[in-house]
């Protein structure tokens, strides 16, 4: 070892990292098998633990902001002048991308501007061949002062060394000879770090370590991102694509980048001619099979008359429910709409399909639907113009036929003749106008029925007969908005396997009223830190609340729970299992008068008692076991 | 490539790769993540590679090295989360994080896979598409600065 590598120093890196490789990811489970990207459990599970990260990344924001002003970034001029920074792509306050997505299902979000830039020692430049990326490109990244001899080139890159400093170099549609040939024509500029003088080739755009960029972004429908960023070193992402083919982008060329196996992440780039500004398009998994529907769907914004009417509509998908739904494990109860809906927070009974099972992994609102049924006919056109003005955000609508005594062929010309463009399953008939099974299981009780599930698989909510599209949006927004508080404000993860509960848990941030109907909060305004190695002197207890018979009835079971049981509870520090020891009921207005949780290493969960009343409280009390 | 051989390739470098993504990000979960997708991205090519650990150790450190430049937005969610909040990690620990996250990306590779994940120079050569020598010299400069750091 190198004298100048201080031994104190590298202790205590060790140390750090160790005490960060002993934290256990929250619900990300060492799966034996790699989980398909876009299952939607995975996803909710890598939104928290993004989320719980804490210390770590807040660190690393407080760096990166530090650092870069905002500050649009100039992309620079072809011809190599002395400019480092001109503004080409001046006008960016306003908020407004140069592309926009015309995906009749996919409602566009608010446009957001960050600062973000390479890391310092970095540069990209990019140029293409004859101005034209999908006939050859050529990316030039990297740039750290080097000695010695560059490492050996790798199946997809060249390593090159110019006047003492080490470039990656990158090609898409040209052969590693002909990229290599290019390689070698790379000088150092003046005004320009890295120029290539070769009749043809022109420049596309750069990016150093030291420009300040804003970054833009936009989702359309929750889930596929837009973003530009206002110099080259956006390209870096297309380096560790796994497979990358052209594409045509709003008639300018691009590629389409895949990550991961079949079905992953694809990402797509292009550029716009107008300002020499890089786009990009990430589509998730979960869309892998529409592509080529959204790649077409990108349309310029200021294009005039082309609005999201013109671009063709994704193929609806059509199912059909298989007999097999009769070993289905459990139904849903009736729905009674006089009462308060048992089935809300239950998972959905499995939908078994002719070909294969129907898996929930997006806000899916199922609307049971009958062709003899007059009230059905009248909603179907108006869920028709909800989905196509994206009232219900990224919710994914199936109309179930059911109760059917016509053929397939005669049901979907009914559905046709409403208007209805969007997704059927086909539910089981048995010849004459009785539910079928799928409506069964689903506690169907009348014409038209809805079932509102989250990304979990789990009810949201239920309604029955002609309903306005805006109490719809409400129970479409349940889900949304439990996704919502997942993504922002998770601090841990709470299972109780004797009562079947298992419930991430969000943050009371001092309205617990508000938070409370997304799921179980945590009533400690502090991070429960109880499972990091504490002082003895240091008491700290997890208090957690949740609605017992309103809002998802998160405790609704709370009550069978009686000593000895056992909690986990999970969070950014790790794991802790704890054991009953108590449970009882407490009279009081509100939480704050009952016996506060003081001891040390306690776990309390407090409920309404009796149901649905703010008579009392319900304390179940546990103590944590080694 | 069977299924049993990737099977065989993730069982024997799943907790390797994690341990290499922590080095680089910092944070177990994301690093958990990070080392999934990196593996997936070995699944399709196992039978072509020559030398598959390495390729994997390439492709973590790409993939990390394109988590800090595009990860804005989940560190605006995470500090709008735990704004107020206690650290999550102890003091010392904490500013070590700090300090790592203010190294360029290659300095902080070569320092944390190094000294704590116990590569070789030649190995992190590799994964950093760079010279061993320059892997020596962004050693140097990293542990100059993590000194001058934890001195203040």
């Amino acid at each position: 070892m190198n004298a100048d590598h201080d031994p104190q120093v590298i202790a205590r890196v060790r140390a750090a990292l160790d005490e960060v490789a002993a934290t256990h990811a929250v619900a990300v489970a060492a799966a034996p098998h790699p989980v398909p990207a876009g299952s939607g459990r995975r996803w909710l599970a890598v939104a928290a633990s993004v989320v719980l990260v804490a210390g770590a990344v807040t660190a690393i924001a407080v760096n990166l902001s530090n650092r870069h002003s905002v500050t649009p970034a100039g992309s620079g001029g072809p011809g190599g002048s002395d400019e480092t920074a001109p503004p080409s792509s001046s006008n960016t306050t306003s908020a407004t991308l140069p592309y926009f997505l015309a995906a009749a299902d996919l409602a566009p979000g608010p446009v957001g501007a960050d600062p973000c830039c390479l890391s310092e020692g970095e540069s990209v430049i990019a140029w293409a061949l004859g101005g034209d990326v999908s006939q050859g490109l050529l990316i030039l990244h990297g740039g750290y002062p080097q000695e010695g001899t560059p490492a050996t080139s790798t199946p997809s890159a060249s390593n090159v060394l110019i006047d003492g400093t080490a470039l990656i170099i990158d090609s898409y549609g040209i052969t590693a000879e002909e990229r290599d040939a290019l390689a070698a024509q790379i000088v150092p500029g003046s005004g320009l770090p890295w120029v290539l003088p070769v009749d043809g080739w022109e420049w596309m755009g750069m990016e150093t370590g030291a420009d300040r960029a804003l970054w833009y972004h936009q989702t359309f429908g929750g889930t596929v991102l837009l973003d530009a960023h206002f110099g080259a070193g956006i390209l870096l992402e297309v380096t560790t694509a796994t497979d990358v083919r052209a594409v045509q982008v709003a008639g300018e060329p691009g590629w389409a980048a895949t990550y991961g196996a079949d079905g992953g992440t694809t990402v797509v780039f292009w550029r716009n001619p107008a300002d020499g500004t890089w786009l990009r398009m990430t589509i998730p998994a979960a869309l892998a099979d529409r592509v080529d529907g959204l790649i077409a769907a990108v349309v310029p914004t200021n294009s005039g008359g082309e609005t999201a009417s013109t671009v063709p509509a994704p193929e609806p998908w059509v199912g059909e429910v298989s007999l097999e739904m009769a070993v289905s494990s459990y139904a849903l109860a009736p729905y009674d709409p006089s009462t308060l809906d048992p089935a809300v927070g239950q998972s959905i009974p499995v939908i078994r399909l002719v070909d294969g099972e129907f898996t929930v992994d997006t806000p899916t609102l199922f609307v049971f639907a009958a062709h003899w049924c007059p009230h059905c006919a009248t909603e179907i056109p108006v869920l028709q113009q909800a989905v196509t003005e994206c009232s219900f955000g990224a919710t994914r609508v199936v109309i179930v036929l059911t109760g059917a005594d016509l053929d397939r062929t005669q049901q979907a010309e009914w559905l046709a003749g409403l208007g209805w463009t969007g997704d059927v399953l086909y539910d089981t008939s048995s010849g004459d106008r009785s539910p079928g099974l799928m409506a069964g299981y689903f506690g169907v009780n009348g014409y038209p029925s809805f079932v509102m599930v989250d990304a979990d698989g789990m009810v949201a909510g239920r309604a029955m007969g002609e309903t306005a599209v805006t109490d719809l949006a409400t129970l479409t927004d349940i889900a949304g908005a439990k996704q919502r508080a997942a993504e922002s404000d998770v601090v841990g993860e709470l299972q109780i396997p004797g009562i079947d509960h298992d419930f991430f848990v969000v943050d009371g941030n001092g309205a617990l009223d508000q938070a409370a109907r997304l799921g179980p909060v945590l009533v400690d305004s502090a991070l429960p830190t109880t499972l990091r190695s504490q002082p003895a002197s240091d008491p700290v207890s997890v208090v957690v609340f949740g609605h017992r018979a309103t809002y998802g009835s998160p405790f609704l079971r709370l009550a069978e729970l009686k000593a000895g049981d056992r909690i986990v509870w999970t969070d950014t520090s790790g794991t802790a299992t704890f054991e009953v020891v108590a449970s009882g009921a407490c009279l009081a207005a509100t939480i704050d008068e009952c016996p506060p949780a003081s001891a040390q290493d306690q776990l309390v969960l407090i409920t309404q008692d009796p149901d649905s009343t703010t008579q009392g409280w319900l304390m179940v009390t546990a103590r944590r076991v080694p | 490539m069977t299924h049993s051989d990737f099977d065989t390739f993730y069982r024997t470098h799943q907790a390797q790769a994690v341990r290499w993504a922590v080095a680089l990000v910092g944070s177990r979960a994301v690093a958990e993540e990070l080392a999934q997708d990196s593996l997936e991205a070995v699944r399709p090519r196992l039978d072509r590679l020559d030398n598959p650990t390495g390729y994997l150790r390439r492709t973590v450190v790409r993939r990390c090295a394109s988590w800090h430049r595009w990860h804005s937005r989940d560190v605006r969610r995470v500090a709008r989360a735990t704004a107020g909040q206690p650290l999550a990690y102890t003091q010392p620990t904490d500013d070590m994080l700090g300090a790592l996250a203010a190294l360029p990306y290659k300095q902080r590779a070569a320092v944390t896979l190094r000294y704590w994940a116990d590569w070789t120079d030649e190995q992190i050569a590799e994964a950093l598409d760079c010279a061993p020598a320059t892997v020596r010299v962004l050693l140097h400069r990293g542990i100059a600065t993590l000194k001058k750091e934890i001195e203040q």
